[in-house]
């Protein structure tokens, strides 16, 4: 059999042991080392394989993500969540749909001291969904609320998601998580022009809020100070080029742990939260380890650069292609893990759209959207199935309904993303 | 045989969390080393020399050491949409399918370190700046891709036993939910 048929027939072989349920991580590696053993022969199967656990986990670049995932647990002990979500509510929470919006915000407030979108949606589960509740809120405009916001994790910095794709393609982790800042607010925007919409259009979704004295405004502001000390560290220790992400990452995190001290964090919360981040932390490494292993297997059947000649060949407007790519991500989505999605595409997408002549951190992040509309798109929608996980009395129906109209919103943001690539690149472009 | 199982389970859970723990420890220890490099460079303009050396290397313990456990509370991404809807003997049998996978592969990574280990310690080498010999990082890793290969080879098991008896209960299966919030990170 020719390599490039073999490069085929494992990516379906992988497809399909996915598909039956065998995690990412063994199913990549399994398919990977089982093509090196065809294609070469068993000594070096094991040879190359065995190296990459050691040589992709003592890497400089990655070091920063498990710092991020310890600022998400902990900014949650710091109590950065629950004043975020008072502050929000005290400022915004007169417009329509108040809460609504002050989730948004919030969540957007979170998002940067959290990397994580399932995370940062299981937190406004607990916190906004019961006070949404409470004030005569429509409970699926309320689900799709705190799923949808969730997805700003992993927009704005810092972003566990930007940092495995800049490692996986080896592009500038700084430069990702800078450009994801616009993109983020962005979405943040549409998302509270939609709520403005849906309560305009049917106001006894959202009753109105009672109103707060200014001086109320003016006090809630000091308790959200640590989350913009943590995207001062984080963007200005970057974007000035002080600092490199791991060591604005660390430094957040100091700042955070202090935080979450003085709040008098307890023992057992401090150890399950660094279990967790350890969990958390092994798992994505598990999939960066045997994706890479699926890919050396693919350097050696030559398909990458095949599909690569066969899409930049094609005799169509690259914008067409590109449009074909966007549909792709999206259907898959709707059925895939985002981050398993993403490892597993990227070997053969990503040569293709630096062929295409695509700028690789704008791609990042176009790609990085597409995955977090994956995880509020039925019938695998990770952050609606978080919200019906913690409130189970919330069909998941209702959860991806209240997801729909935030849906169109996101058509919008990705047609801003593609049309005005500048926009995205416009932080990193100016990065010191 | 359901004994014997749940005794290997508690023996080896105690050592993968002990082992866990170390990990999250280290993630403090990446944290604080960190922080001194920046402060160093800063006001006192002396960086800790070899600081990217030892992160390096404390990198490479503080995310193999979790495998196992990670593993043993089912934290490794999958997509259950065909599999969930199995019930009794078939999911059990989806299940030993995709621990069999698991194990295989574990397994050749094992063996794979271990050969990585023999040569380093054979041949030497060492970390760029501050010369840290690279051999007992990838002890680390073998051993806890041994951990991990044990820790697959009794869920193997457990399954096995489960496809002969569907009905019975099972504390190695016990709670795959209670990760749905940590586990999926993106």
């Amino acid at each position: 059999m020719d390599p490039i048929t073999l490069g085929y027939l494992g990516i379906a072989t992988l497809i399909v042991l996915v598909m039956v349920g065998v995690p990412v991580a063994y199913a990549s590696a399994f398919t990977g080392i089982v093509g090196m053993m065809v294609l070469r022969n068993s000594t070096v199967a094991i040879g190359l394989s065995g190296i990459i656990p050691h040589a992709n986990s003592g890497h400089y670049a990655l070091s920063v993500l498990p710092l991020f995932i310890t600022i998400g647990f902990l900014a949650m002990h710091a109590g950065i969540t629950t004043s975020a979500y008072d502050a929000a509510r005290k400022w915004v929470g007169r417009a329509p749909g108040g809460l609504a919006t002050a989730t948004i915000f919030a969540s957007a407030g979170f998002a940067a001291v959290s990397g994580a979108s399932t995370a940062s949606t299981a937190v406004f589960t607990r916190l906004a969904l019961p006070e949404m509740e409470a004030r005569g809120y429509d409970s699926r405009l309320a689900a799709g609320v705190v799923a949808v916001g969730g997805t700003l994790a992993a927009l704005i910095p810092p972003s566990a998601i930007l940092v495995i794709y800049g490692i996986i393609v080896e592009q500038s982790v700084a430069k990702l998580l800078l450009a994801g800042m616009v993109p983020g607010i962005i979405s943040m925007i549409v998302y509270l022009l939609v709520i403005t919409i849906v309560v305009k259009i049917n106001p006894s979704l959202a009753p109105l809020e009672p109103s707060t004295t200014f001086i109320e405004k003016l006090k809630a502001l000091p308790q959200v100070s640590g989350v913009f000390a943590v995207v001062g560290v984080i963007l200005g220790g970057i974007y000035l080029g002080w600092m490199t992400p791991t060591e604005s990452a660390g430094v957040a995190t100091a700042i955070i742990l202090v935080m979450a001290l003085m709040k008098r964090i307890g023992l057992a919360d401090f150890r399950n939260g660094l279990l967790d981040t350890i969990r958390t932390t092994a798992m994505i490494f598990m999939v960066i380890w045997g994706v890479l292993i699926f890919v050396r297997f693919l350097a050696f059947t030559g398909l990458p650069g095949a599909v690569t000649d066969l899409v930049v060949g094609l005799d169509v407007h690259r914008g067409v292609i590109l449009l074909g790519i966007i549909v792709m991500y999206l259907l898959m989505g709707m059925i895939l893990d985002g981050l398993g999605m993403m490892m597993l595409t990227l070997p053969v997408v990503f040569p293709a759209i630096v062929g295409l002549g695509y700028d690789p951190i704008w791609f990042g992040i176009l790609l990085v959207k597409l995955i977090e509309i994956g995880v509020v798109t039925p019938p695998v929608g990770l952050n609606c199935y978080v919200v019906n996980g913690i409130r189970p009395d919330i069909p998941l129906q209702s959860v991806f309904r209240g997801v729909t109209p935030f849906l169109i919103g996101e058509v919008f943001i990705i047609g801003i993303i593609v049309l005005f690539p500048d926009l995205i690149l416009l932080l990193p472009n100016m990065m010191n | 045989m359901k004994r014997v199982i749940q005794t290997a389970d508690k023996l080896l859970g105690h050592i993968e969390k002990t082992a866990a723990l170390i990990a999250g420890l280290l993630i403090l220890a990446l944290m604080t080393l960190v922080c001194a490099e920046v402060l160093g460079r800063g006001l006192f303009n002396h960086p800790v020399r070899g600081s990217i050396d030892i992160i390096e290397q404390i990198m490479v313990a503080l995310v193999t050491m979790g495998i196992a456990y990670t593993q043993s509370h089912f934290g490794n991404v999958r997509m259950t949409l065909i599999s969930d809807r199995f019930g009794g003997r078939k999911k059990w049998m989806s299940e030993v399918f995709a621990l069999g996978i698991a194990v295989f592969v574990v397994v050749v990574l094992t063996k794979g370190s271990w050969l990585n280990l023999m040569r380093s310690w054979n041949n030497g080498g060492d970390t760029p700046e501050i010369g840290i010999p690279l051999w007992p990082g990838i002890a680390i890793v073998t051993a806890a891709l041994g951990l991990l290969a044990l820790r697959l080879a009794l869920q193997l098991l457990e399954a096995i036993r489960l496809c002969a008896q569907p009905n019975d209960g099972s504390k190695l299966f016990g709670q795959p939910a209670d990760a749905i919030e940590t586990t999926p990170y993106e």
